[in-house]
């Protein structure tokens, strides 16, 4: 009786602890039970069926995908090295249990059932107890980290950094304005850093030769209010508490350069109507409130705006009226039109973002003179949950066109 | 009468006797030397609307427990209503339901092993049931105690077979009145524990089924019946107010920041939400049914995905810390018995903990998983055990039997001497004081100063509402009638009761949030309204601090400059 159950413990016990005693670097914190319960279950019921050969066998070669697994845990604590000669642990210890388990004579399941029972919960109350587990699940730990879906969402990858600018900095307007010229800068609605660097590249083909310089910068708020704020702060100066800023659009004016707002929204949508003022822009173009919080007019015909404004600029050229211009588009503003059950989400987005760019585009080619500043605003947040894994948390894509 | 019946007779009385007398004996040392609370304050403030605290009448719309336990106990309210019936009819419950447990064990096992057997048995759960006394739990208990009472009635002879399975009807039916979901809680286990004893149930079938048909009829007509009295014109906005207030209030499984970010995004305030959360949305405007159905909408999308794979884990740490609990103990000590019995006891302690495991894996899952409702779990799974008892091969003698006896209850009273003030709290089963010498409040005299202002309304914040409740008359005495007409918080689940609606329209308040400005209302213990005053209502509010009582501050709001903010 004594012996039917300490030499599957004893088993157990090897080989749950061989394979963390020979990969164990110093310095190491992983906990590890004493005896694996699955290799102490299944020894049980091989030395009870041990005549029984098609039981006994499924036991050894449940017994071996056993320990593999557990090898496999301690290897993915280790950051997911891979098994190089330690493979051949689990086999060894496997059929040292299995030799040892011959004088055996096996218990009644009754038996085997009501032992199982009391280490399990022996293991349980012990937690309570000792710092050391007793038992090992290396099923269910292997169940655990297997299925676990995470996506790395804010490390950027480095096929990324060696293609592109990659950023923390917010004074990319700054940086990248030309005062000796008109400038626009354009806010793209949830224009987000796919995690996929094939899209992005294909995002910026649109721009074709005016592009002159492409990048991904971060953001502290995935807020388009904030946005729009942040990237026109020229300095801060003061102490903590008593900051002052100043805004690009009042420097810009104060040297005589005409500046104007344009949001195809309503001017009261996130305080607009106070802040922009407050920013320094002489001029505000705005629309309408449409639905929930959309712009009732569509980016194409605000393009056909900007257009005119940027025609009167250069038509002027006797005068040489330079201008800015901030432009926040809406075209992809979630929750986006006619998609109210958001079946359609990817290709709605990416045909909506791409006739934003376009247009941008096309504008930046017919006005090779004028400098284009184009960033996002957030990652496309308010959109379902899986749709927003495709991209970068609080990562934007910027263009300097021109 | 022959002797051999008349013998029976009295070994039939003993087992009762000696169950009472255990049972009194837990209820006496608990009484004497504990101290008697509500587990959670929800019994207190259905107590109170029973009692007609809010308004002019008794009240029966309890809405967590079934109005008819409100009508049940409306006839001793009138003739003792300086009575708290209300728990003492809760009180009462959890004792016929340990009399009714440890005398099934009794029966099943011999007297001495019995005896024993049962007394430990509610040693390890007296102190949870009694001492924090909880719908939920009581709901537990009896259905628990019912369920047994029926699988234990299928192996009894015929006349008596009856009867019992009566009782059984009963209790389970008191049970599901206590509280709906907790009584359903139970329905696997109880199907476990009458699948695994089959052949009985076939050999009664007709009396199982005729009983089952009947007391399952009358209980969900009469919940069926409870559910409707919220669907009236009058209770409709209370009743459809729960659904969304309980999302908010008690579930946090899903990101917030995220939620928060998308709001403002949205042209809304994420600080709406957080105060959705946090329990302050007496504001019919901003917090309407339909407002909070939208921004659930938002919520949804940010509902943290159940993530099935490492549920298995998470199990066996919760196990580890109901380890330390008693009623951990009772589940196993029987599990194990079980597992040394002939039966099928085996293959009941087995799937009663794959039962146990799944439905704390939903509850882990979605997040709700408190003391209460484990206390709940295990207790019907000891109960369901005991029908699988067999009759033990090892006989104990008397004086073996006593000296245990002696040692359980004097451990007993021992603990509850000492420790009396503490319990275990009903949402973590942490052990906590009730008496924390962090706890220098001087509460008595912030009930002098309310009653010395007694021409203001007062509206105290979700969390001082309980802590003032807490700290008030002892349980067994009622909440007076009218008591609490100028008292009314800015959350809780008592938002839209029709009589507080009232009582607020007869002060002038149309919408309590909006209101907290009006010259006689006085804010207890939420001084950061005014950013939300202002982005809804008003140009410019401003708070005052009216009075301070440790950390509980009394706050008037003001307007700086008169006029709503029309646009």
């Amino acid at each position: 009786m004594i012996k039917a159950i300490f030499y599957p413990l004893i088993g157990s016990a090897l080989i749950a602890i061989t394979p963390f005693l020979l990969t164990f670097e110093k310095g190491q914190d992983i906990i590890h039970g004493l005896a694996s319960y699955s290799a102490f279950v299944l020894l049980l019921l091989f030395n009870r069926f041990k005549k029984n050969k098609i039981v006994a066998i499924t036991c050894v070669v449940v017994l071996l995908a056993v320990s593999f697994m557990d090898l496999h845990n301690l290897l993915l604590y280790k950051n997911g090295r891979p098994m190089g000669w330690q493979g051949i642990l689990p086999v060894v210890t496997v059929m040292i249990a299995i030799a040892m388990q011959k004088p055996v004579i096996g218990l009644r399941l009754r038996a085997i059932s009501c032992f199982c029972f009391v280490f399990f919960f022996a293991h349980i109350v012990g937690l309570n107890y000792f710092s050391q587990p007793l038992m090992e699940f290396p099923l269910l730990k292997f169940m655990a980290y297997s299925g676990s879906s995470y996506v790395n969402r804010t490390t950027i990858h480095p096929n990324f950094t060696s293609k592109y600018l990659v950023t923390d900095s917010v004074t990319i307007t700054r940086d990248y304005l030309d005062t000796s010229r008109t400038n626009v800068v354009v806010l793209v609605e949830s224009w987000g850093v796919p995690l996929d660097t094939g899209e992005f590249a294909s995002q910026l083909r649109i721009f074709g030769g005016s592009l002159q310089t492409a990048g991904i910068h971060n953001r502290m708020y995935s807020r388009t209010r904030t946005a729009e704020r942040e990237d026109l702060i020229n300095t801060v100066n003061g102490p903590r508490g008593h900051r002052d800023t100043i805004f690009i659009p009042k420097l810009l004016a104060s040297i005589g350069i005409s500046t104007t707002f344009m949001y195809g929204g309503d001017s009261l949508l996130h305080y607009r109507n106070k802040y922009i003022h407050n920013i320094g822009f002489g001029n505000t173009i705005y629309g309408e409130r449409k639905g929930l919080n959309q712009a009732s007019i569509c980016d194409s015909v605000m393009a056909v705006k900007l257009d005119s404004l940027l025609n009167s600029a250069e038509t002027d050229s006797t005068q040489k009226v330079k201008r800015f211009i901030a432009w926040t588009t809406a075209d992809t503003q979630f929750p986006l039109i006619d998609d109210e059950n958001e079946t359609n989400v990817d290709s709605t987005y990416d045909a909506r973002l791409q006739g934003s760019l376009r247009l941008i585009a096309s504008l930046a080619k017919k006005h090779s003179q004028v400098r284009f500043i184009v960033q996002g605003d957030h990652n496309p947040i308010l959109s379902p949950l899986e749709f927003q894994n495709r991209f970068y948390k609080r990562w934007v894509p910027f263009v300097v066109l021109n | 009468m022959s002797i051999n019946s008349l013998l029976l007779n009295m070994s039939k009385k003993k087992c009762f006797v000696a169950a009472i007398l255990i049972n009194l004996f837990f209820l006496a040392i608990c009484i004497a030397l504990g101290e008697l609370r509500y587990g959670a304050l929800d019994d207190y403030f259905m107590a109170a609307i029973l009692t007609g605290a809010y308004g002019h009448d008794y009240n029966v719309h309890l809405y967590f427990v079934n109005a008819l336990y409100g009508y049940a106990l409306l006839p001793l309210y009138h003739l003792f209503p300086n009575v708290g019936w209300y728990y003492i009819g809760e009180m009462l419950s959890v004792f016929l339901s340990f009399t009714t447990i440890s005398y099934v064990i009794i029966k099943k096992l011999d007297i001495k092993w019995g005896v024993v057997l049962a007394t430990f048995f509610v040693a390890c759960f007296a102190g949870d049931f009694y001492l924090s006394v909880q719908f939920t739990q009581c709901a537990a208990i009896l259905s628990a105690a019912g369920m047994l009472m029926t699988a234990y009635s299928i192996g009894e002879n015929r006349p008596r077979c009856y009867r019992l399975m009566a009782l059984g009807g009963v209790l389970l039916f008191w049970g599901s009145l206590m509280r709906w979901e907790a009584f359903l809680m139970g329905m696997p286990f109880f199907a476990l524990g009458l699948l695994l004893q089959f052949k009985n149930c076939w050999n009664k079938r007709h009396s199982l089924i005729i009983s089952f048909i009947v007391t399952m009829l009358a209980i969900f007509a009469v919940h069926q019946w409870d559910r409707n009295l919220y669907k009236t014109p009058e209770y409709k906005t209370y009743g459809e107010f729960q659904g969304p207030r309980s999302f908010f209030g008690d579930g946090n499984n899903y990101n917030k920041n995220a939620v928060y970010e998308d709001l403002e995004e949205l042209g809304k305030s994420g600080m709406d939400l957080h105060y959705a959360v946090t329990w302050t949305f007496y504001d019919p405007n901003v917090y309407s049914v339909d407002q909070l159905k939208e921004l659930i909408k938002v919520v949804n999308r940010y509902m943290n995905p159940g993530n099935l794979s490492f549920l298995p884990l998470k199990l066996i740490d919760s196990l580890q810390s109901l380890a330390k609990t008693p009623m951990f103990w009772a589940w196993l000590i029987f599990a194990i018995m079980l597992q040394c019995m002939k039966g099928r006891g085996i293959a009941y302690s087995w799937l009663s903990l794959i039962v146990l495991m799944s439905l704390m894996g939903y509850l882990l899952g979605i997040q709700r998983l408190v003391y209460r409702v484990e206390t709940g779990l295990f207790m019907y799974a000891c109960c369901m055990a005991i029908p699988f008892f067999k009759k033990l091969e090892i006989s104990i003698s008397t004086k073996l039997c006593g000296s245990i006896l002696f040692i359980i209850c004097g451990m007993n009273m021992m603990a509850y001497a000492t420790m009396g003030d503490i319990v275990r709290d009903s949402q973590t089963g942490k052990e906590k004081d009730l008496h924390p010498a962090t706890d220098t409040t001087d509460f008595a005299a912030i009930y002098k100063y309310m009653d010395s202002n007694s021409d203001k309304f007062y509206m105290p914040s979700m969390y001082i509402n309980m802590l003032l409740a807490e700290h008030q008359k002892p349980q067994y005495a009622p909440t007076p009638m009218g008591s609490f007409r100028k008292f009314v918080s800015l959350g809780y689940w008592t938002p839209y009761l029709p009589e507080i609606t009232e009582s607020l329209r007869e002060f002038g308040i149309e919408n309590p949030m909006r209101d907290v400005v009006l010259d006689d209302v006085v804010v207890i213990g939420e001084g950061s309204l005014c950013g939300y005053l202002q982005r809804h209502y008003y140009d410019s509010v401003a708070v005052d601090t009216v009075a301070v009582f440790d950390d509980i501050v009394f706050y008037k709001y003001r307007l700086v400059k008169k006029g709503v903010n029309n646009d």
